[in-house]
């Protein structure tokens, strides 16, 4: 008796999680996730590099645009 | 009727598994688990079912599966290494026949293990996976908890289902794999998404998790008892109010001893006192000999080299307190005793006997990378913060706090190629890889080629803007 109760249980809960499996859309594919907002890990590094040089470029053109005679077309 | 019942049964996961190819992988599960065919009498019996869903599993996988996401790593080759590994041992064993016998089923375990993180590639089927491993062992715990509330149960006298004494239907080996998923049901019920956490849930996790505490206790085995001291010590690790857990467990322990079947109280005792007992003598002897065997066999005997030993100890006798008139005991006595062929009792000797250190080697990193690794990754995303990743930590250590439980308890037990411990190990890599694959998707992207907004100024010269 308790030995069917037990099976019957286990058995019947199983059989509900493989049905609704069967209907569960994120079973194959799994939508992606998404973009972090601010980078982790070492990505951190990565953005304050490539932060710091587009600050240093847009600095550089600065000078070169208000130096007299300065500007690539003069 | 039993039987048509099972057939029934295995029928009509097969069919909706056809419906969801992954859904063979997890019918696998089940019946290495619960090996229905054990439990039936004949009809599943004839039948070499686990071999065709595997064939099943496989061919869902290379038919319906998006390759795109497989992921392999270190670990999973080390796997596949001692795969191979145990094989040549197999075929240069020092027992041949007795060698291919544990050869048959123990590769079955290894390549399923493999297996699995090549098709668990999101997060719904790991959940199902971790799930399916919980209610198929379920079977086992809910009739060993309910006899042992019952009857009390015994040593050698608790019976799972069946009357076996091996695999999971052995009392020592069940003991300690019900403790190992304890953690596992309390991610369920916590963090789970197919049965969502409510009050339903909790009761039956916490009825689930009552029934695996009572299996030690019904079985009698001490492993079990030393498994649930190692939980609660990591149970500690993460608990809000560590001084409250502490009293309350030390209540709840010295409250119940009372109440603990005598029998269970004297084995436990004998933990302590290791001379008077002869199944720790007999250990300790078989042990020894392990060393000794494993240094003229440094790349193992094969596996159950263990009938090659012959092994002598001493024991003190002690008078049965039930016939204390018994002339033939004395107490403090010195007895000798000699037995041959006695299996490892333990998992570490029983890799260094058969596999030798090559064996033991792959063994230990495989096990213990993979709590290593765990931590890593609950360390990560605790830092993370992420919403949708809160469940990763939570199941990173559940995994970590299962597998340690299984190292501590395995000291004692044989269980060194128990499949439930492999699934156990696929489990973990399937979530580092899926976790490092879904990271690489997220991760932050920079503008490739830096846009500046220019505006003509009256000399024609950019102005940065």
């Amino acid at each position: 008796m308790i030995d069917n109760f037990s099976i019957l249980l286990s058995h019947g809960l199983l059989l509900f999680v493989l049905w609704s499996l069967t209907r569960a859309e994120e079973l194959n594919v799994e939508s992606p996730p998404a973009i972090d907002p601010e980078p982790e890990g070492f990505g951190k590094r990565r953005k304050e590099r490539i932060v710091s040089d587009g600050d240093a470029l847009r600095q550089r053109l600065r000078k070169k645009s208000k130096a007299p005679g300065g500007g690539p077309n003069a | 009727m039993r039987d048509l019942i099972f057939v029934g049964y295995v029928a009509a996961i097969l069919l909706l598994a056809f419906n969801r190819p992954f859904i063979f992988t997890l019918v696998y599960a089940y019946i290495d688990i619960c090996a229905p065919q054990r439990l039936s009498y004949f009809m599943l019996n004839s039948v070499p079912l686990s071999l065709i869903v595997f064939g099943l599993a496989v061919l869902g996988f290379l038919v319906s599966d998006e390759k795109q996401n497989v992921r392999i790593s270190p670990r999973w080759a080390l796997l596949v290494l001692l795969l191979v590994y145990c094989g040549y041992t197999t075929t240069v064993a020092v027992e041949p026949v007795a060698a291919l016998e544990k050869w048959a089923w123990v590769w079955k375990a290894l390549v399923f293990a493999a297996f699995l993180p090549l098709t668990l590639t999101t997060r719904l089927r790991i959940e199902a996976l971790v799930l399916t491993m919980v209610l198929c062992l379920s079977a086992l715990i809910v009739t060993g908890g309910i006899k042992t509330l019952v009857g009390g149960g015994g040593y050698g006298v608790l019976v799972l289902l069946i009357y076996d004494n091996s695999g999971l239907f052995e009392g020592s080996i069940i003991s300690c794999v019900a403790i190992t998923a304890i953690p596992l049901i309390v991610w369920l019920a916590k963090h789970g998404t197919i049965f969502k956490p409510d009050w339903r849930v909790r009761m039956y996790a916490a009825a689930l998790i009552f029934s695996c505490m009572l299996i030690p206790i019904g079985t009698q085995a001490r492993t079990g008892l030393v498994c649930v001291a190692v939980l609660g010590l990591l149970m500690l690790r993460f608990v809000r109010y560590r001084m409250a857990y502490l009293l309350a467990i030390a209540l709840l322990g010295a409250a119940s001893i009372p109440l603990l079947p005598a029998k269970l109280t004297e084995r436990a005792e004998t933990i302590k006192d290791y001379k008077q007992d002869e199944s720790a003598s007999t250990r300790i002897a078989i042990w020894q000999w392990t060393w000794e065997f494993a240094k003229s066999h440094p790349l193992g005997g094969g596996f159950n080299s263990y009938l090659q030993n012959r092994i002598q100890y001493d024991i003190k006798t002690k008078k049965d307190p039930n016939n204390p008139n018994d002339q033939y005991v004395v107490d403090g006595e010195t007895k000798q005793v000699v037995d041959a062929g006695r299996a490892f009792h333990s998992s570490y000797f029983e890799m260094l006997g058969e596999q030798g250190y090559p064996g033991l080697v792959i063994w230990l990193l495989i096990h213990v990378g993979g709590i290593w690794r765990m931590e890593m990754v609950s360390r990560m995303y605790r830092r993370r913060k992420r919403e949708d990743e809160a469940w990763v930590a939570p199941l990173a250590t559940a995994l970590q706090n299962a597998h340690i439980v299984y190292l501590v308890g395995c000291l004692f037990v044989g269980i060194a190629f128990q499949p439930f411990v492999y699934m156990l190990v696929a489990l973990q890599i399937s979530l580092d890889t899926y976790l490092a694959r879904r990271r690489k998707e997220a991760t932050w992207r920079p503008i490739k080629s830096l846009r500046l907004k220019t505006t003509k100024s009256d000399d024609h010269s950019p102005v940065v803007a």
